[in-house]
């Protein structure tokens, strides 16, 4: 298993262009990413082709990394979210589209995935199971979805402003939890 | 997007980097606090706080090893002047240094080649290596040329020594395919009768007097070994 130090040493080495070190650095994290890109997609073709695009960029904005203040595999998952939101936001045609619903309802672990995320102890988790299901969809629909206040207002049959209010007031809540 | 009037960015209790790193805000906002975080280190402290946080979602993802034929589109867009045999350097580095199979690396490299003179995609591969990888030789055989191109990515002949290479087909006496250049990148042309007996043939490598050894067969320590296979996608 890669230690955070690993993932460190070799951005510090792909930002000098060191070919070794980013083949290193693919081996290392692809599948974590991969895995990130196919829960993004739901489609292996474009999950492959995003992953792709994520690598030339990790590649490029490897010297980024010190200034950007993340850990290692957190600037990584957030390169590879973000550009896969972005791909997938670019390709809709119409926002709230009701077929993304199915999206939505893989993104909710089972059982098996969140005794794993007990056993990480990531903060994140048990936050969010404070939060009352549908607050906590609404924060997993936007991360791992790339869903607009649009499309959840539209999903959840309300006005934008109230969606803003209700996820504005469970991120502050998360907040809390997670400063606690 | 039209908006109903909202709350002013400053207002502490929105959590304004959280929409950020959601990707919630409009094009205006996003760049007004990308312009706060040049300027302002909570702004910063904050995004960090909430992409840490967030990225956890990730947690309960599985992770899963993409194709092989990913690292080669990589591997080809970002470093395009090295489709030739034996370019790529780097991903036979991994290879030595055990980060990525056998399989995975020769598809990457080999994978490379397209149509094109002296470009044919080879039929059969082989890595011929020592057991700690010390001597490690990348050998593909085109058939278009009837040749075996060599790459020796690591590993020389000793010091007034030479490195011989053979092929053994099965029930057969080593064939000496002769000393490998000095160069790492060479080529051996075939006996066009072996063509049709070369998958599952084994190449190998010994130590050998210079110019080669004196007799039919080997003489030196087998230093290498290596099984020719077909390239498989």
């Amino acid at each position: 298993m890669s230690t955070i130090s690993e993932i460190e040493t070799l951005l510090g080495q792909v930002a000098l262009k060191d070919r070794a070190a980013f083949g290193t650095l693919y081996a290392r994290t692809s599948a974590k990413l991969f895995g990130v890109t196919l829960r993004v997609f739901n489609n292996r073709a474009e999950a492959e082709e995003a992953l792709q695009e994520i690598y030339f960029k990790i590649w490029q904005k490897a010297d980024r990394y010190q200034v950007d203040g993340l850990s290692p595999m957190t600037w990584l998952i957030t390169i590879a979210r973000n550009h896969a939101i972005d791909r997938l936001r670019a390709r809709r045609t119409r926002p709230g589209d009701l077929d993304e619903a199915v999206e939505i309802a893989d993104a909710t672990p089972g059982p098996e995935a969140q005794a794993i995320a007990r056993s990480e102890a990531a903060r994140i988790h048990a936050c969010l199971d404070e939060l009352p299901e549908a607050r906590a969809q609404v924060v997993q629909g936007a991360y791992l979805a790339g869903e607009t206040y649009a499309d959840l207002a539209a999903r959840s049959d309300v006005s934008l402003n109230t969606m803003r209010t209700w996820l504005r007031r469970s991120l502050q809540n998360l907040k809390d939890c997670l400063s606690r | 997007m039209t908006d109903d009037p909202t709350s002013q960015p400053e207002d502490p209790d929105i959590p304004l980097a959280a929409e950020y790193v959601l990707g919630l805000l409009d094009e205006d906002a996003a760049r007004a606090f990308e312009e706060r975080m040049q300027r302002d280190g909570e702004a910063r402290a904050d995004y960090a706080f909430w992409c840490e946080n967030l990225a956890h979602m990730t947690d309960t993802i599985p992770s899963e090893a993409p194709p092989a034929h990913v690292l080669r589109a990589i591997n080809e867009r970002l470093f395009p002047e090295e489709t030739r045999v034996g370019g790529a350097s780097w991903l036979w580095g991994l290879l030595i240094g055990g980060v990525l199979t056998t399989a995975l690396v020769l598809f990457a490299v080999f994978g490379l080649q397209q149509g094109g003179p002296g470009n044919t995609r080879p039929e059969l591969v082989a890595t011929v290596a020592a057991e700690d990888q010390s001597l490690f030789i990348a050998a593909a055989f085109d058939a278009e040329s009837n040749a075996l191109q060599l790459d020796r990515q690591a590993g020389a002949a000793l010091p007034g020594r030479a490195l011989e290479l053979w092929l053994i087909l099965p029930e057969q006496a080593p064939l000496s395919l002769g000393v490998l250049a000095d160069g790492a990148q060479s080529t051996v042309q075939l006996d066009p009768s072996l063509i049709d007996q070369l998958t599952g043939a084994v190449l190998a490598v010994s130590d050998e007097p210079p110019g080669g050894s004196p007799e039919a067969g080997p003489t030196g320590a087998v230093l290498a070994v290596g099984e020719l296979a077909a390239l498989d996608i």
